[in-house]
């Protein structure tokens, strides 16, 4: 890899040698368009062109926050052909109350100043009307930029240097806490080569996605990877697939893909959502790859059992263990066999150690996340930083050829979470034969439908409810039969007994509103009912089992 | 309402009550939204999207699904729909 080897680099190469290669099948509203690399680049080049007369330089902050269409990627790539560093981040949904919205997104845009925001009319009048002082900043994307602007000259683009920061990938918590992942061109190519070599993805394989841009598995492992590697990407709607969950199916068997990544709870809402006589071929899918969310064997085998009918077989179905500070994979289950599923005595578990299940005694089982790819290094660690031995439940740490260079704007937090090379992920884990099993968290992060939240930013809205007793709130997860997704469930005490419709409702509404989260349950409880630590914490996992208990 | 209305309307709430396990004494109208029922998130949505179709055999518009802002825009979306 040379010093000019960037993603924009890499585009240029791809698309004047091959102008007529598909980068992206685009679904979106019953339509599909096909788009080349020829294409790409050129509405990609438009664009530097628009930013170019917003007087965007080279190492500027362009965040784009669009809808489903193709100016995802053409907004994108502009931005980085012009040397300035784009940031992908969702837009408001409608359940979303606009005033907080704003003015989360007026904290973060202080901090990372970003020079345009490409978004949508409606969204920018929005902005304009919270947030005036970044109005004079809005682009509005649509295809009428393009009337009176041509393509800019590539040969006179300021280009980048590998070491240069691409983008950032703005990460877990609320607008304000987001944290601007770092990336530079030569992480994110040298990740996405490592990734794929590791499951065999090539130049000739097709990639079907219905995941949001502005996350890791969307961006990298999706559109990113057809830029590096000259993938074919079919692009669904988030939004259509969360209505139409075999979507993603269709898509899959008409493009004839090799690849595909979804959280757990995908798999469990398309088995949910298949009607019972469907059918389709997916035999041409080489890996569904299982990422972003803790990973479940029963998960994997409802969808075994489900489309093994359609093609699918156990050496399908594949566990990745990923995030945005290693770029995408830190670790790949290997293709040519199934998934290992190891099954631990329950009671050594709870105690941080692995041992094999015996019979007559209870059991968890866990999913192998497989090894480490090529240039990463994972190690399990205690609260001192010692290494641990295999078997034993630590916190995981990654060290890599092509971790971030930090978040953005953010030098103490980085400071903590990056010393010594080591990134300390936050993640407990154990290692066992060379494979790495994830089994949780050692804070208070949730993981629901793909998607981090903190408990204590649930908690802290819930506190503001009138009725709430202040600090006397609890958020936790649980698993929902129906969906077979983790669920957040929170219990408050209360000053008297509210009725308790209206009480959920009100906190449902303000959790919804700053979060944009729907909440499974809520529960309000008599002064004192909560359960304490010693140390006098309201504690988690005991309060998850008094729920539990009086939960038919 | 209309008896057609009516009829729609019972049945749909019948199949929300079964979607969501909620007895009776919990009064559902046309009124109710996602924020007045556990439970009730996009996900299960979805499923009861699936489960509404099933019932009244007929497909609804997934573009038009998604934003509902509560049980009397399903009934109607559903009256829209049905020959």
């Amino acid at each position: 890899m040379t010093a000019s080897d960037t993603i924009g680099a890499r585009l240029l190469r791809r698309a004047n040698a091959r102008p007529d290669a598909v980068f992206s099948v685009f679904h979106a509203r019953g339509e599909t368009e096909t788009i080349t690399f020829g294409r790409v680049l050129e509405r990609s080049l438009r664009y530097t062109a628009v930013y170019a007369k917003y007087g965007i330089k080279r190492g500027d902050i362009v965040v784009v926050s669009l809808k489903h269409s193709p100016h995802l990627f053409y907004g994108f790539l502009g931005a980085l052909l012009a040397g300035a560093i784009p940031s992908f981040m969702p837009f408001p949904s409608s359940k979303q109350n606009p005033v907080h919205y704003w003015r989360d997104h007026g904290i973060l845009f202080d901090r990372i100043e970003p020079a345009a925001i490409l978004t949508y009319a409606e969204n920018a009048q929005a902005l304009a009307e919270h947030l005036p002082r970044f109005s004079a900043r809005t682009i509005i994307a649509s295809d009428a930029l393009f009337a009176d602007v041509t393509p800019a000259d590539a040969a006179l683009l300021d280009r980048a240097d590998a070491d240069d920061i691409a983008c950032l990938q703005h990460s877990s918590g609320t607008t304000s806490l987001k944290k601007g992942v770092m990336l530079t061109h030569r992480a994110i190519i040298a990740a996405i080569e490592s990734y794929a070599e590791s499951i065999g993805l090539t130049q000739g394989d097709c990639i079907a996605s219905w995941l949001p841009l502005y996350h890791d598995m969307g961006f990298i492992a999706c559109f990113m990877t057809s830029v590096v590697l000259g993938t074919r990407l079919a692009a669904l709607d988030p939004f259509e697939w969360v209505v139409r969950p075999t979507s993603l199916l269709d898509a899959l068997e008409r493009n004839r893909a090799s690849f595909c990544w979804l959280p757990n709870f995908a798999f469990s809402h398309i088995v949910n959502a298949a009607r019972p006589q469907a059918h389709w071929d997916l035999s041409g899918v080489r890996a569904f790859i299982n990422c972003s969310e803790p990973c479940k064997p029963a998960t994997f085998e409802r969808f075994l059992n489900r489309f093994s009918g359609s093609g699918v077989r156990p050496e399908s179905l594949h566990v990745s263990y990923a995030m945005a500070e290693n770029v995408f994979g830190v670790t790949q289950t290997a293709l040519d066999r199934p998934a290992r599923t190891m099954r631990c005595d329950a009671d050594a578990f709870a105690s941080g150690r692995i041992e094999p299940a015996q019979p007559e005694r209870l059991w968890t089982t866990h999913l192998s996340c497989g090894k480490p790819i090529a240039g990463v290094r994972v190690q399990i660690t205690d609260e001192g930083g010692q290494t641990l031995p295999d078997g034993t439940i630590g916190e995981i740490r990654i060290a890599s050829d092509f971790l971030f260079s930090g978040y953005h704007h953010l030098p103490e937090i980085t400071k903590k979470r990056l010393r010594n090379g080591w990134y300390h992920t936050g993640d407990l884990g154990f290692f066992l034969d060379g494979e790495l099993y994830v089994t949780g968290r050692l804070d208070d992060m949730l993981v629901l439908n793909g998607r981090n939240y903190y408990a204590h930013e649930i908690e802290a809205i819930v506190n503001d409810v009138p009725e709430v007793l202040p600090g006397r709130t609890v958020a936790l997860t649980i698993d929902d039969q129906r969906t077979d997704s983790a669920v957040a469930v929170v219990l408050a005490e209360t000053r008297s007994e509210p009725d308790a419709r209206t009480f959920g409702k009100a906190v449902r509404q303000a959790v919804q509103e700053r979060l944009g989260l729907a909440l499974h349950d809520v529960v309000s409880l008599t002064a004192g009912s909560l359960v304490k630590t010693t140390s006098g914490k309201i504690s988690r996992s005991e309060n998850k089992a008094l729920y539990l208990s009086k939960t038919p | 309402m209309t008896a057609t209305d009516q009829n729609i309307f019972d049945q749909t709430a019948s199949v929300i009550r079964a979607h969501f396990r909620v007895d009776d004494r919990t009064h559902i109208g046309p009124e109710t939204s996602s924020e007045d029922l556990p439970g009730w998130d996009s996900l299960s949505h979805t499923l009861l999207i699936l489960a509404v179709e099933e019932r009244f055999g007929i497909e609804l518009p997934p573009d038009r699904t998604f934003d509902l802002e509560n049980v009397g825009a399903l009934v109607a979306l559903i009256g829209q729909t049905l020959p």
